[in-house]
């Protein structure tokens, strides 16, 4: 018996899919299993590739612990390489507890009331050392001025580079700068701008003939004021005299549409003379860049003792201002002062699925979608290799505007393992308004500071294998301004220098060897694209009035023979094109004067006709009224009251 | 991918076959609406769970979700302006307000412009996609299969052992 049914024969199926059971059951079993087994890992490397990123050198995670129930992320052994040296810690966190609001949880966003920051260790060694990025581009919205920021710490770098004690010595010995002068000669920038100053002139010279030209003649001026002279005033009656000052206004009007063409060649000219004028004067300041340009190619130095301290030491500082710089952007690109998504609103992409808009709809007191309420920090060095630190962490949020609450880091204590003793920070990132604020004080008591070099050359080398420091900075970023006051003091200097010369290498050894103490105080304001640096350390000092004597005579020598050359070179033409300005300014301004006499002229004779009209006209009135008066009289006589 | 596989051609057959229409006609406008929602949000999850659990056509389903997320690219400058004039209508800003302050809710993104343009456009036209294709349905069934399958073509592809082999996998599924 076939026992088969039919496809007509089977049940008919209700609305609902009951055998879906079984794979949603699965799903959510594997599910369960990644979330289990897998999550925590894939989590733990997700941070520290995006930590890594954000840092610019290798952050590793040693252990991260998710918790759904009672949401929590325990996170254990963070080491965040130093970037300086990359077989250090900047920093390693034993452990970080973070708890989460499953009340915020569940409006999508991420608040933690209360997490502990436990165990930190400071320039700890690491088992290997640790990747260094590249340096990343400046980011996008900012592009303008990290550029800008970026140029002027490189510039600071470049001069750490340059070899200026090497220089300052060569120029000691001796050079002929001769030939290399007459290489140089192309690239004078004063002989190509008079050239182009003075063929402008000529230009112009002709155009300004050509107007003075069209204007009208002293000949055809003065007729007018024979013509006024001319005029016989008619004085009759009231009347006829109307007609003569009408006459006398007319020719008046005809000189006046005469002097107004002859007043704006004249404002014309003044204008372009002031503008050689001015170009004249610029000369000098051209030449001055000239001869600075042609110094610096010749590597003639300079006896500056903060360019030596540029020299020496500039590195060190672009390095603090560079960190300054990018710890502020990262501060402004997680913490915006506007809500990003306000930011992307015209950035609509119709090829990949855009992303569109988030607007806000949050009440007074709601929660931003990230905040870290606080976060004590707690470090106890009797455990292992750690810190004593103990600090608060407070209001870190991506959305500090709507919090209305500044971010505020404060700590202090020391990593006696690591001889960092004396540890002081008060940090505030305020981005609660329109105004963007980053302010902070950061001291160490003491520190021990590893091999640097000064300045290496063929012929010299100076530098220090150890120190021991102490350094204090306090900065405020405000906008773009930035004003950085740091003051830092190296002791127990142990000195390494050399130098081919023996004479150099003698003074060199002369002047470290007293210098136990070595001060660098550095004072930065303004803009990052204009930053006004200040830079005093006493080597810098010492260097400077050791050497003065014995080279202070052959630099001055040197930058007076670039000076003669240059004033040789340019002296010559640029009074030749003085003069031309002047010649031009007398020619054409004795032709507009007298035109502009022949034109007064016309002028103080019709005043002159008009004045006697009016003294005429003033009779005539004066005559008729008293010929009335008179008639008056007469008439009266006759009348008795 | 052998329960996609079955689904698509359980949709084959149902299409050719004269019972199912409103089943395919409820895949199309839930597939429609998983291919215009921009990202994976809690709406998501409610339609696939009404696949899961409802005798909707899912091969349907995903055909649309996968024709109509093509579609979705070219409209996102439509669904951001709808989704912007929806989400400032003043009137409504307390509700929205009340939604955003909510539990669970904020997990809609609805805050977003082109959530909420894609999310309204998609309810409104959902009726329309299921009339739609519940009429193309019945038309195809009159006009074309009828017709189809009396042509020689169909008479050829029905002996090759593709075909055989869709039946039988369709017999044991």
């Amino acid at each position: 018996m076939n026992t088969a049914k039919s496809p007509t024969e089977k049940k008919a199926k209700g609305p609902l899919r009951i055998e879906a059971i079984l794979p949603l059951t699965l799903v959510l079993v594997l599910m369960g299993a990644y979330f289990k087994y897998f999550f925590d890992s894939h989590l733990r490397k997700g941070l520290e590739f995006g930590a890594t990123y954000a840092h610019g050198a290798e952050v590793n995670i040693g252990d991260l612990q998710t918790l759904f129930l009672e949401p929590s992320i325990r996170i254990r052994n963070i080491e965040i390489t130093d970037k300086s040296d990359p077989s250090l810690n900047i920093v390693k966190i034993g452990e970080i507890k973070l708890q989460l609001l499953w009340d915020a949880l569940l409006r999508g966003k991420f608040v933690i009331p209360e997490s502990s920051i436990l165990r930190i260790q400071a320039k700890g060694k690491r088992k290997r050392p640790g990747r260094i990025l590249p340096p990343s581009k400046p980011a996008e919205g900012n592009g303008i001025v990290n550029k800008a920021a970026q140029e002027t710490l490189d510039k600071l770098k470049e001069k750490n580079e340059s070899n200026l004690l090497g220089d300052i010595f060569s120029v000691a010995g001796g050079t002929n700068y001769k030939d290399q002068l007459k290489n140089l000669e192309g690239q004078i920038q004063t002989q190509a701008k008079i050239k182009a100053l003075g063929e402008e002139l000529k230009q112009k010279e002709v155009e300004w003939k050509k107007r003075v030209d069209a204007l009208p003649d002293d000949s055809e001026i003065k007729q007018l004021t024979k013509k006024v002279e001319g005029l016989k005033l008619d004085t009759s009656n009231p009347k006829a005299i109307q007609a003569s000052l009408k006459q006398i206004d007319s020719v008046y009007k005809e000189a006046r549409a005469k002097y107004k063409n002859l007043e704006e060649t004249k404002k014309v000219l003044d204008q372009d003379l002031k503008k050689y004028q001015n170009e004249y004067k610029g000369l000098d300041r051209l030449i001055k860049e000239d001869i600075d340009g042609l110094s610096n190619k010749l590597n003639i130095p300079s006896l500056d003792p903060q360019e030596i301290n540029k020299m020496l030491l500039g590195s060190l500082v672009a390095n603090q201002l560079g960190s300054l710089l990018k710890y502020q952007n990262m501060a402004r690109e997680y913490m915006p002062e506007k809500p990003s998504d306000q930011n992307k609103k015209q950035q609509l992409t119709p090829r990949e699925r855009a992303e569109g808009v988030n607007y806000t709809f949050a009440k007074g007191r709601s929660y931003p979608r990230f905040w870290l309420k606080k976060a004590m920090i707690s470090s106890d060095s009797k455990q292992g290799e750690a810190g004593d630190v103990e600090g608060i962490l407070q209001n870190v949020t991506d959305n500090p505007r709507h919090l209305g609450l500044p971010t505020t880091l404060d700590f202090k204590g020391g990593f006696p393992h690591q001889n960092i003793l004396d540890v002081k920070g008060n940090l505030t990132i305020d981005h609660t308004t329109e105004n963007p604020v980053e302010k902070g004080i950061l001291s160490v008591g003491s520190f021990p500071i590893q091999k640097n070099t000064l300045s290496k050359s063929q012929d010299l080398e100076l530098g220090y294998n150890s120190a021991q420091g102490s350094s204090s900075i306090d900065f405020e970023i405000q906008n773009q301004q930035i004003k950085v006051n740091s003051n830092s003091l190296f002791s127990k200097v142990d000195y390494f220098s050399s130098a081919k010369d023996k004479n150099v290498d003698r003074l060199l050894k002369a002047v470290v060897q007293d210098l136990n103490d070595l001060t660098l105080n550095i004072k930065a304001q303004g803009a990052w694209d204009k930053l006004r640096l200040n830079m005093n350390s006493n080597l810098g000092d010492r260097l400077v009035s050791a050497i003065k004597a014995q080279v202070e005579n052959e630099i001055r020598k040197a930058r007076q023979h670039v000076e003669e050359h240059v004033q040789r070179l340019v002296g010559k033409e640029k009074a030749k094109l003085d003069q031309e300005v002047q010649k031009i300014e007398k020619q054409l301004g004795v032709s507009l004067k007298s035109r502009e006499d022949a034109v007064k002229s016309v002028e103080t004779a019709v005043d002159k006709k008009k004045k006697e009209s009016t003294q005429q006209q003033k009779k005539q009135i004066d005559k008729l009224k008293n010929e009335g008066q008179k008639k008056a009289k007469e008439l009266l006589k006759g009348i008795k009251f | 991918m052998t329960y996609i596989l079955q689904q698509f051609f359980q949709l084959v057959k149902l299409l050719n076959s004269e019972t199912g229409t409103q089943q395919i006609a409820w895949g199309m406008a839930l597939g429609f609406i998983l291919g215009m929602t921009p990202a994976f949000s809690l709406q998501t999850i409610l339609v696939f769970l009404i696949l899961l659990f409802f005798r909707v056509q899912m091969g349907a389903a995903f055909v649309a979700a996968f024709f109509f997320k093509f579609v979705a690219f070219l409209l996102d400058p439509v669904f951001h302006g709808v989704g912007s004039f929806v989400l400032e209508i003043q009137a409504l800003k307390p509700l929205y307000t009340l939604l955003y302050n909510m539990p669970i809710v904020p997990w809609t993104r609805f805050y977003n412009s082109i959530v909420m343009g894609s999310g309204v456009l998609s309810i409104l036209l959902t009726p329309v996609i299921f009339a739609v294709t519940l009429i193309a349905v019945q038309k195809y069934r009159k006009s074309v299969y009828e017709r189809f399958k009396n042509t020689r073509f169909f008479k050829a592809l029905k002996a090759t052992s593709f075909y055989k082999w869709y039946v039988k996998y369709n017999e044991y599924s």
